[in-house]
């Protein structure tokens, strides 16, 4: 198991070329837009317009449903307790239980809403790699702190889960299986312990590390971005479409 | 030539285990490669981190440039180079990593470009330099680590097992390496070709103790002296 962060980052897309802070601004924005519609009518809409920008994205398609597909399993029965709880007139009846219109629509919105949301999220962040996107943030203006705790998070969730990794098949060599009974748990408790524990020593290494190369607790970050004529068309565009939701939104 | 490393009476302990190191006194006089040898456990580890700043000492004295040891400060005079690269590396990217000691110590934009260049085309990692460190295989961390440090330019340079899982064209580069750098070098290891190949001199310490201290080839070659600190002949002093 190699969790593979990068993955499609490297691809050539028009999303791919974005200079990421841009891409950050527009795309969120997009997504905040997105979560404010409230009409059934515009559900078309921004259900095109996530896949338009999926498409553009050239992320392979089955990757970005395989993700999509877990949420979608949380979603069943939130739709089905909306529908069926909701007041306000009963559509129809399933044997006794009455499914209501307005829960049915309130579901409907809340689903292709998510969805939405969520695909634009996936390509704002499949599609620049994620030290490109910390220094981006950090370039926008995010907090040092908060840049700092990603940027760790970022480097050291490898070392981690390769330990992990390693410690498994230690184990599996030396005819280990997991199951349900004492042994299985207290290896597993023992796993997890020896985890935080190593990760707290090495922590403290690193920091040791840091600090021996002049690290004072202030994160320097050179990052450079260069925007062109295109990085600006694509935000005009994404902006447009903001435009017109926002808009249809408070005139409906 | 004066002194760059001078240790008078130095004492550790760790907390669950006292007497890690007793009585450490040397001198390194500048420009001069010292091997560090003894068996696992000698305390070679513990002796580099108080060194640079890492721990303190429990009594005892360490001067490096005539100056005291700056503890959990930054000494930009000696550079560290860990046994575990994995603890050493911490950007996404190698050129991140060699970038971050030099940005750190302020200099200009220029200067900072003019030293990664230099680190990287001497450790031989010019290609490597947009990748992530956590991809790379453990030798080439290894050598990424060495020039995250050298990038800094330090007066001393101390390699913990700086040969440990290269094969022999990356080991022979860090040996071509070390002997071009006209600098002050502590190196433990426990490859002795490898340290007689790099080092003038040799300190020998067993369980926490200076058990022998002189020319490096004139150490080396007593049998009686090293195999009682755990220790083997190297085959080309042998006669
Ligand atoms: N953080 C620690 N806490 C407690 N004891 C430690 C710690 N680190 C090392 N020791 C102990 O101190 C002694 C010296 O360890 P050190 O790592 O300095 O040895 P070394 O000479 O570098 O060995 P090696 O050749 O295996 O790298 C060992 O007995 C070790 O068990
Ligand atoms: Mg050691």
């Amino acid at each position: 198991m190699h969790i593979e962060l990068d993955r499609y980052a490297r691809l050539k897309s028009p999303i791919h070329s974005w200079d990421p802070r841009f891409k950050i601004i527009s795309l969120s924005a997009l997504i905040f837009a997105f979560s404010f519609t409230k009409q059934l009518t515009l559900l078309p809409f921004i259900f095109v317009i996530s896949i338009i920008v999926l498409l553009l994205s050239r992320l392979p398609l089955l990757y970005i449903f395989k993700r999509l597909k877990y949420i979608a399993l949380f979603m069943v029965p939130m739709v089905i307790l909306l529908s069926t709880t909701s007041g306000g007139k009963v559509l129809f009846s399933l044997k006794f239980i009455p499914v209501y219109a307005q829960g049915l629509t309130m579901s409907l919105l809340v689903v292709v809403r998510t969805f939405a949301i969520l695909i634009v999220f996936f390509v704002m962040l499949e599609t620049t790699p994620f030290n490109r996107t910390i220094k981006a943030l950090h370039a926008i203006k995010m907090p040092d702190k908060l840049v700092s705790i990603l940027f760790f998070t970022y480097r050291y969730i490898y070392v981690y889960l390769e330990e992990l990794r390693k410690m498994r098949i230690a184990l599996k060599l030396r005819g280990y299986k997991n199951a349900m009974n004492y042994h299985s748990l207290k290896t597993n408790g023992g796993i997890v312990a020896s985890l935080l524990l190593r990760s707290f020593e090495q922590a403290e290494r690193i920091c040791s590390a840091m600090t021996l190369r002049g690290y004072t607790g202030k994160f320097i970050i050179r990052a450079q971005f260069r925007a062109c004529w295109q990085d600006y068309v694509k935000e005009f565009a994404v902006a447009l479409v903001i435009i017109i939701l926002l808009k249809t939104t408070c005139s409906l | 030539m004066k002194n760059v490393i001078s240790l008078t009476s130095v004492d550790f302990s760790y907390q669950d285990k006292p007497d890690v190191l007793k009585n450490i006194s040397f001198d390194v006089s500048g420009g001069k490669s010292v091997g560090i040898i003894g068996p696992n456990g000698a305390g070679k580890t513990t002796l580099f981190l108080l060194l640079c700043g890492i721990l303190k000492p429990t009594a005892g004295r360490i001067r490096i440039m005539g100056e005291d040891v700056l503890y959990k400060g930054f000494n930009p005079a000696v550079g560290y180079i860990f046994q575990n690269p994995d603890d050493q590396l911490f950007s996404p990217t190698v050129r991140d990593d060699v970038a971050f000691g030099p940005i750190n110590m302020a200099l200009s934009q220029q200067e900072i470009d003019a030293r990664i260049e230099k680190a990287l085309n001497i450790s031989g990692c010019k290609e490597l330099a947009q990748r992530p460190s956590h991809h790379l295989s453990g030798g080439e961390k290894r050598m990424v680590a060495i020039a995250s440090v050298l990038a800094m330019e330090p007066k001393i340079v101390i390699y913990d097992e700086p040969t440990a899982s290269l094969d022999m064209r990356a080991r022979r580069k860090v040996i071509n390496l070390i002997k071009s750098e006209r600098k002050t070098n502590l190196v433990a290891s426990h490859d002795m070709e490898f340290i007689l190949e790099t080092c003038q001199r040799v300190i020998i310490i067993n369980s926490g103790k200076i058990v022998a201290r002189g020319e490096a080839a004139l150490i080396m070659r007593d049998k009686e002296l090293m195999e009682n600190s755990g220790l083997e002949v190297p085959y080309s002093l042998r006669g």
